[in-house]
């Protein structure tokens, strides 16, 4: 997309779709992080099925087996190839429970923060004037401010339980949605062609939607990839500091906190693994994030 | 020059006060901060004096009101978990938390310009591929999880540094900081290692894309022509241009490393802010969240402010404004 | 070859990949220049113009390369020459000046001391000697009060003045040869008037051979002694100044002269070449003008070689037109 190309954004979206997906396939950087990505996915969804035992089904977990270097085989003879934690939890088990929470999360948020954001960034966009300074003005303000601050002030304010955590993890992620939208439908409001829609008076949720929306959706999908890998990370630093997702339904930070008290004494294996599992996860997501933004928009990938 | 100083400044001031309101307004729909100060099966009676005591009583507005005066003479009220004024407990936790931001930023921009510079000359690269492929990962691993892995490595199994806390205190100069003790070194080597981390990753990738696109720039080639060596061409004329963005972002982003101090003091129980407002935030210790958070915001306007001010110091194009022919 | 051949061009061709297979810019070009001459090379944009003087410097770029061809710099061949062998040709035996002074310059280094470190680049000698030296070149090039002007910075001085300083760079070190690529495109007319004059009387009193690079034809017809034509990475017109701009023998030739504005009656629409550049990726084969030309016949399907029609003059035309363009 030049600077000088006054033309609509036509082309069916299915065929920039598989132009996006044959490039892909043929980076191993782009297809081996993508595959990984699908993976983690596919086994957090699937965790519940999957997983060796439950860790939190209270009536199978006894503390008898707590402590268990990985490898060992625990009191009801499933073997614990991660090991167990002061509680008697495998630690496999736990790991793939709290991926699947850790995902959940992210991903909720990241959905919410782009409607909201999108919804945003095209008003912005369209409205202009007033409404657009505005509004930007609000987004930059929220994003001077460092993320994690902003989380532990929401959650501060809302409390304790998951659907809350979400919240402010959206709250949190709109305005990075909503500023990279509206420049792209701005890049999109300028051209020539817009002029003339108007002029036609087609109705503006018709401008909106066939027009400045498709612009946005390649800025939309890198950003949302690098987004949820972000929010990943914020949400597990928040579980490890106490004030994320409850004990209940612990994600990856939490598992990583309950660790923690454990590494003096040696038992490496309850803080270890998880954290190399949300290490992967997110640096998975990123690289196929970075690889995603190199292929859709070649000019802007140094 | 002086005019867009006094204009920031007073921009600053209207913002902090917008804050303040926010803040307050938002920490006061927010629960009832008396049935954390007392027995729930108190007499109420008693509920009563304590909600009096705290002046809770009020009406929003007139505690607001109080707030604020109070604010201004610099009282922002009495921690609920340790009884004393919340903005002393800050002054005292603060330098610690700078000390530890500030030697992180150091360690960032040390290990991170010269890399970015070098990956930024050399694109192509073998070595380059290896130093993008390591900022990936710097920006992807979970801070607190690499802090307990190195307290792992160094402390437990190596047993080179210590566990946690901050070192002694030495004086130089006429500044108090560990910095200036081998004890306190061997206490602030590994947080603050682990609080750069992400920077390092940043920091990187600015100075190579900053040193790419300044190194495609026409005058470059010009430098080129007119048969300058490489290193003259780098000292003069790339480093002055790439540095004038860099300097801007790290100076905002030291803003973030004293917010992100929060989860390397927790771990490295090191007895700084962050420490303390993650506990207030636990506790419900509404004074001591309210005067942090104003606090950072206040920080985060100065710094601001100051960084606008170097940009336009360093950058002859904005300083030197009045005087075009 | 003559003894007083300076700069030798054979069959250069510089490559630039792409997508769509490689762009040639420069397509088997055969140039020479003498000591103390004036060359025009005119073309329009896209033409290879600009490749070409930057190739006779070594300043093609990755992905950009050379792909076939020699040039030869006063006996040496520099073709692929390493960055450390052109550290003493640039700047001080070939000088280039380019379009847009805006760009040339150093935004955040003070005039004086991008002047200085040309000159010391290439002399071992201390700063007030290089002062005294550029202060005098910058009275040659017509900069008044120079000792204010050195001091300040680009942004403080016009576009004229800006493409001074580049000029009086390029003559600082008094090379043998400099490469003028549209050196007052940017500026407006009467400064351009100027200079022209200026860089005209400076070539002949130095004996400094000079490139004049432009789409211009009018413009290079007030300085240059001879003109090389180039359409599409190719040669298409080589001869005398006079002769071409008289009776060009190439179809483009003329119809560059007829579209200049001088030349056409008053009130009368100005005529154009029908047509735009081909894809330098993609050219058609045979010759290149071809599809914009009137008088293009079916033998026009064979790139016709670059003949010589006398001892001075070389045309790439089947059918070139003969005097009376």
């Amino acid at each position: 997309m030049s600077a000088g190309d006054t033309r609509a954004t036509a082309g069916s979206p299915l065929r920039a779709l598989s132009k996006w997906a044959h490039a892909v396939w043929s980076r191993p950087s782009a297809s081996i992080s993508g595959l990984f990505v699908l993976l983690i996915a596919t086994l957090a969804a699937l965790a519940p099925l999957i997983a060796p035992t439950n860790p939190y089904d209270l009536a199978t977990v006894s503390i008898l087996d707590g402590r268990l270097p990985p490898g060992q085989e625990m009191f009801d003879g499933t073997v614990a190839l991660l090991g167990t934690d002061g509680a008697g939890r495998d630690v496999l088990s736990a790991i793939l429970w709290g991926l699947r929470t850790s995902l959940i999360v992210a991903i909720s948020s990241a959905t919410i923060a782009l409607t909201v954001g999108l919804t945003v960034g095209l008003a912005a966009a369209f409205y202009g004037g007033r409404l657009d300074a505005f509004l930007m003005r609000v987004v930059d303000i929220q994003l001077s401010f460092p993320a994690i601050l902003v989380a532990l002030v929401l959650l501060a304010l809302l409390g304790k339980g998951i659907d809350k955590v979400i919240i402010a993890l959206a709250i949190v992620q709109w305005a990075v949605y909503a500023r990279t939208v509206r420049a792209a439908a701005m890049v999109e409001r300028r051209k020539e062609y817009f002029e003339a829609a108007t002029c036609l008076e087609l109705s503006n949720g018709r401008i909106i939607w066939k027009h400045l929306l498709p612009n946005s959706v390649s800025s939309l999908i890198v950003l949302a990839t690098l987004q949820t890998a972000h929010s990943i990370t914020i949400e597990a630093t928040l579980s490890f500091l106490g004030v994320g997702v409850p004990i209940t339904e612990p994600s990856l930070g939490s598992l990583i906190s309950n660790g923690f008290d454990f590494i003096l004494s040696g038992a490496y294996w309850i803080t270890f693994f998880p954290g190399v599992m949300l290490l992967a996860t997110v640096a998975a997501i990123n690289i196929f994030g970075d690889q995603l933004r190199t292929i859709i928009n070649p000019r802007l990938s140094r | 020059m002086f005019a867009f100083i006094l204009r920031r400044s007073i921009q600053s001031v209207v913002v902090l006060f917008v804050m303040s309101l926010l803040v307050f307004c938002m920490i006061n729909l927010v629960g009832d901060p008396v049935d954390m100060l007392v027995n729930p099966e108190s007499l109420p009676d008693e509920i009563e004096r304590v909600r009096r005591d705290f002046g809770l009583d009020q009406p929003v507005y007139i505690q607001y009101w109080q707030f604020l005066k109070g604010a201004l003479s610099g009282d922002l009220g009495k921690s609920y978990v340790f009884g004393r004024p919340a903005l002393a407990l800050m002054a005292e936790r603060f330098p610690a938390t700078l000390e530890l931001a500030f030697c992180a930023l150091i360690i960032a921009v040390i290990i991170g310009l010269p890399l970015g510079i070098y990956a930024g000359l050399r694109p192509d690269g073998f070595a380059t591929r290896i130093i993008m492929g390591m900022s990936v990962l710097g920006i992807s691993i979970p801070t607190f999880w690499l802090g307990l892995m190195m307290i792992i490595l160094f402390s437990v199994i190596l047993g080179w540094l210590p566990v946690s806390g901050r070192g002694e205190i030495g004086v130089f100069l006429g500044v108090e900081s560990s910095i200036f003790t081998m004890d306190g070194l061997k206490h602030l080597i590994m947080p603050a290692t682990n609080l750069a981390l992400f920077k390092i990753a940043m920091v990187m990738r600015l100075a190579r894309a900053g040193t790419s696109e300044v190194m495609a720039q026409d005058f470059i080639r010009f430098a080129r022509a007119k048969g300058l060596p490489r290193k003259r061409i780098i000292k003069s004329h790339l480093l002055p241009n790439i540095l004038i963005p860099i300097v801007t972002v790290i100076g905002i982003e030291f803003g973030t490393l004293i917010a992100f101090a929060t989860v390397t003091e927790s771990i490295f129980s090191w007895p700084g802010l962050g420490k303390l407002v993650i506990d207030a935030i636990i506790n419900l210790d509404r004074p001591v969240v309210v005067a942090y958070l104003l606090f950072v915001v206040a920080l985060f306007l100065a710094l601001n402010l100051i960084v606008d001010i170097i940009y336009a110091a360093l950058d002859p194009r904005v300083r030197l404004q009045g005087d075009d022919t | 070859m003559r003894d007083d051949t300076l700069l030798s061009i054979k069959g250069l061709r510089v490559e630039f990949p792409t997508q769509d297979g490689p762009l040639i810019a420069v397509n088997n070009v055969d140039l020479d220049v003498t000591r103390g001459e004036v060359l025009g090379i005119v073309g329009e944009s896209g033409s290879g113009k600009t490749v070409l003087g930057l190739s006779s410097m070594g300043l093609i770029d990755r992905p950009g390369r050379v792909a076939a061809g020699q040039v030869v710099f006063d006996g040496q061949d520099v073709t692929n020459y390493p960055e450390s062998g052109w550290r003493n040709i640039r700047g001080k035996r070939i000088a280039m000046i380019f379009q847009d002074p805006t760009t040339s310059l150093n935004p955040v280094q003070r005039i004086g001391a991008q002047m200085i470190e040309a000159l010391q680049s290439h002399h071992d000698i201390s700063g007030d000697a290089a002062r005294q030296i550029i202060r005098d070149a910058m009275v040659r090039v017509g900069i008044n009060s120079p000792d204010e002007r050195l001091d300040a910075y680009p942004h403080q001085f016009s576009g004229g003045m800006r493409q001074r300083v580049v000029i009086a760079i390029a003559l600082l070190n008094e090379p043998d040869l400099i490469i003028a690529d549209e050196p007052t495109t940017a500026l407006d007319v009467t400064i351009q008037a100027q200079i022209l004059r200026d860089m005209r009387r400076l070539s002949r009193d130095t004996r400094t051979a000079l490139i004049w690079v432009s789409h211009d034809l009018g413009v290079v017809a007030q300085i240059a002694q001879r003109v090389a034509v180039m359409y599409a990475g190719r040669i298409v017109e080589n001869g005398p100044a006079e002769k071409i701009l008289k009776s060009p023998c190439h179809p483009y030739t003329q119809g560059l002269i007829a579209s200049m504005p001088g030349n056409a009656p008053p009130g009368e629409r100005l005529h154009s070449i029908p047509g735009g550049l081909p894809q330098l990726s993609n050219l058609p084969p045979g010759c290149s003008f071809a599809p914009r030309c009137v008088y293009a016949s079916s033998a026009c399907n064979m790139m016709p070689e670059l003949i010589q029609t006398s001892s001075e003059h070389a045309v790439r035309c089947l059918s070139p037109l003969d005097g009376g363009g």
